[in-house]
């Protein structure tokens, strides 16, 4: 089996069983409009020629996507503003992540404290959502963004809390912790981020190293599926408004096979993946089998310590 | 950008030791009055939400204060009771009971008498309708005084709970504020604390203000919420009665009166406790009148027969045999058993007013309401306190999920689930017993015909009764 993969962003084009003699392969992964792309086109990793190329570097991927969320800033933390289907994601999420981190015995189950001496990386936090249920069960979080904007009112709305004295927050980028050498996190959290990074390989690697061994990965993002166009782009954005239009690039979505050769390459071995059901009713989400639009999943980084003795 | 990180970010994340010490010791010496729950009403449901709150593992490290605006009530040695019964009593379901084991606050009351078998009946018509479980000896509901129940909640509190719950008597809101969710000026600071003025100018702050203030809240009427309610055009008579000789004592009974039920609750194997709901003038007679005549009319209001509709006779046989088609069933001819007759009346008889109440909303952010606060009933299905009760077991189920999800304890999203599931309970029991109240308040025939021919028809059909019963024990 040979694996084909963008020599631009790394993620994993297309798996050959065996390479035909004049199949000529374009390396670097290029897009459709979409229409054509989306509705009519079966296999998604297959690319060929074609007459508009786009190329996007990392910096300036990032700055798109962070100007993007700067002018949410404002209301991010209205519960029934822009951001509503975040704020309600959390009953899925904050459990799954509490649970998920005391099976691999991290923390205490059924007391006040859970998740007391643990300490968490939220990767792309925004305005602390996720971050502050997390420091209230005892973890010791530290958030980072690439929107300033954004972390300045996440810091607003930390400091009248005094439950939130573990909770810090620091304007820098992965690559930033990664370069820092010293740090580990038992685990790294990075919530509907994936889907905006374009460099993806490169972004669940860094986040993999920072873990201590045995150390969680929770990742939650969107599908890349036939579904998820319909769902997730088209009537949440367009239809329904549960976010606002351009929030989310289909193109950009991670399938759970894409995601697991990633993390395969970091390291990390998935123990346990769960779609997310969202109901625009009455803005609940619920667990359920089917991957198919949102899913969420626990990763742990493998004891590299143990396999040599063994 | 490394090298600056380095400097700032990396030696804020290491010393962040440093930071939590100073800001906890800050907060912990510049003010006492922050609590993180404050529960506004000491009574049976505010004491039981106190208990339950004081108790949880999940709040264990927090601050818990109960406010009361009576003075603490006399101390009551539950094992050697007062000779003299209380006479408000309340009617407990065993899943309540189960409730006030958990928290510690059931075995300490060493008098209560437990009801096996209830018996229901109309004095416009034959029909009688039992209530037993088919185990005789498994009880319905259990019969406990006011004042030995209020009394083992305190000790519980004052006794096991004094590291998180603290008491404050004698204490009157004055004022109350709570944020508004929707229409804040700035979503990006926290949502701020409830606050409560105090009649000596105290202000206590809070994350979650709990409203156990009765019927008559405080609360509620400072906040303008708006409530479905009238007054019943009656008024509950109570008082202990002794029996003319002991008999076997675990048998409730009610009959409905036009002018309204009378019911004698089970207290021991001499006496019961009585509830009359009459009109406001006959209640004052009532009070005022000899022992000896209050006697007669309780033993002529079980004993004595009302002029009955020969109309109403005729249907009711034909409803039996019409439903004895269909159903044979030997166990539902019920024989009608009168109850032990009274000789005298243990201390006084006093009354209170009935009426109805439903508030529109149980919850706002960083308040929630338990109790007669949001819901009155008519006591002729005994079931006020046990809503109350079932109020207090929902939020704090609400509380402590919403805590172990790292949520803030007086957010909206988390008390609507509360508001959600105790609206589900509330309605239909306070649907039902009003409507009860009404058909069976007037002597017309056609509500006689209605609640003859319904009475039969549930006594007939077993899985209804069941299921009846089923939602009166939880």
């Amino acid at each position: 089996m040979l694996n084909i993969s963008c020599h631009s962003c790394g993620r994993l084009l297309t798996t050959l069983s065996s390479v035909p003699k004049f199949y000529n392969l374009r390396k670097i992964h290029v897009f459709r409009p979409k229409f054509t792309r989306n509705l009519f086109c079966g296999n998604y990793n297959r690319h060929v020629s074609r007459s508009t190329i786009r190329f996007m570097t990392s910096q300036s991927n990032i700055e798109y996507e962070a100007e993007k969320f700067s002018k949410l800033a404002a209301n991010w933390w209205d519960e029934n503003g822009n951001m509503k289907a975040l704020h309600s994601m959390n009953h899925v999420r904050v459990p799954f992540i509490r649970d998920g981190l005391i099976s691999m015995g991290c923390g205490e189950p059924f007391t006040s404290k859970p998740l007391h001496g643990i300490k968490i990386l939220e990767v792309g936090c925004g305005a602390g959502v996720l971050c502050e249920p997390l420091a209230r069960l005892g973890a010791s979080v530290l958030g980072i963004d690439a929107s300033d904007h954004v972390l300045d009112v996440a810091k607003m709305h930390r400091d009248g809390d005094t439950e939130l004295s573990d909770l810090q927050y620091i304007d820098a980028d992965l690559e930033d912790i990664v370069g820092a050498g010293t740090l580990r996190f038992h685990a790294v959290v990075a919530s509907e981020v994936v889907e905006h990074v374009e460099h993806k390989m490169k972004f669940i690697n860094n986040c993999c190293s920072l873990l201590m061994p045995n150390g969680s990965l929770f990742l939650s993002t969107i599908n890349r599926t036939q579904v998820s166009y319909l769902l997730a782009v088209l009537m949440a954005e367009e239809v329904l408004g549960v976010v606002p239009p351009g929030t989310h690039d289909w193109d950009m979505f991670v399938t759970t096979d894409e995601i697991k050769s990633y993390l395969n390459q970091g390291n990390c071995e998935i123990q346990k993946i769960v779609g997310m059901n969202y109901n625009p009713l009455n803005n609940k989400w619920t667990k359920c089998q089917n991957t198919n639009v949102n899913y969420i999943l626990h990763a742990v980084k493998k004891d590299e310590t143990n396999a040599d003795t063994l | 950008m490394l090298k600056q990180f380095k400097k700032v970010g990396l030696s804020q994340w290491k010393n962040k030791q440093l930071i939590t010490i100073t800001h906890r010791l800050l907060t912990s010496q510049s003010n006492n009055e922050d609590y993180d729950v404050i529960i506004a009403g000491g009574g049976l449901v505010g004491g039981a939400m106190a208990c339950a709150l004081g108790k949880s593992r999940y709040l264990e490290k927090k601050k818990i204060l109960m406010l009361e605006g009576r003075t603490k009530m006399e101390e009551i040695d539950l094992k050697n009771p007062p000779l003299n019964y209380d006479c408000r009593v309340c009617a407990i379901s065993p899943g309540n009971v189960e409730f006030l084991k958990d928290i510690n606050s059931w075995d300490n009351v060493t008098r209560k008498c437990s009801v096996n078998r209830m018996q229901v009946w109309d004095a416009c018509s034959d029909v009688v309708t039992h209530f037993n479980k088919h185990n005789m000896s498994e009880s319905l509901c259990w019969i406990v005084e006011n004042n030995l129940l209020q009394a083992s909640l305190n000790q519980t509190i004052d006794n096991e709970l004094s590291n998180n719950v603290s008491v404050k008597y004698n204490s009157t809101l004055t004022d109350c504020f709570i944020p508004n969710n929707y229409a804040r000026s700035d979503t990006r600071t926290p949502l701020p604390p409830a606050t409560v003025t105090l009649s000596d100018g105290t202000i206590l702050r809070t994350k979650l203000l709990i409203a156990a203030d009765g019927g008559n809240s405080f609360i509620s009427r400072c906040l303008n919420m708006n409530k479905l309610k009238w007054n019943y055009d009656q008024h509950a008579v109570v008082a202990t009665l002794n029996f003319h000789e002991p008999c076997d004592n675990f048998v409730a009974w009610q009959r409905f009166l036009p002018s309204g039920p009378i019911a004698l609750l089970p207290l021991s194997n001499t006496s019961s406790s009585l509830v009359w709901s009459t009109s406001r003038d006959h209640a004052e007679e009532l009070k005022n009148i000899s022992t000896e005549d209050f006697v007669n009319q309780i033993n002529n209001a079980f004993w004595k027969e009302h002029p009955r509709d020969k109309s109403v006779e005729m249907l009711q046989e034909m409803t039996q045999s019409c439903l004895n088609l269909f159903i044979s069933d030997e166990s539902s001819i019920s024989s009608l058993q009168y109850p032990p007759s009274i000789s005298g009346v243990q201390g006084g008889v006093f009354s209170f007013p009935l009426g109805f109440s439903h508030s529109d909303e149980y919850v706002r952010p960083r308040l929630a309401f338990i109790g007669d606060a949001i819901h009155r009933i008519h006591p002729l299905a005994g079931q006020g306190l046990n809503l109350g009760m079932r109020d207090v077991k929902s939020l704090l189920d609400v509380v402590e999920t919403s805590l172990y999800n790292g949520m803030d304890i007086g957010s909206l999203q988390s008390l609507l689930r509360y508001e959600s599931d105790r609206q589900r309970g509330n309605l239909p029991m306070l649907t039902a017993v009003d409507g009860i109240k009404k058909l069976y308040s007037t002597d017309k025939l056609p509500a006689v015909v209605l609640r003859t021919v319904g009475s039969i028809i549930f006594n007939k059909l077993d899985p209804i009764k069941e299921r009846f019963m089923k939602e009166a024990v939880i």
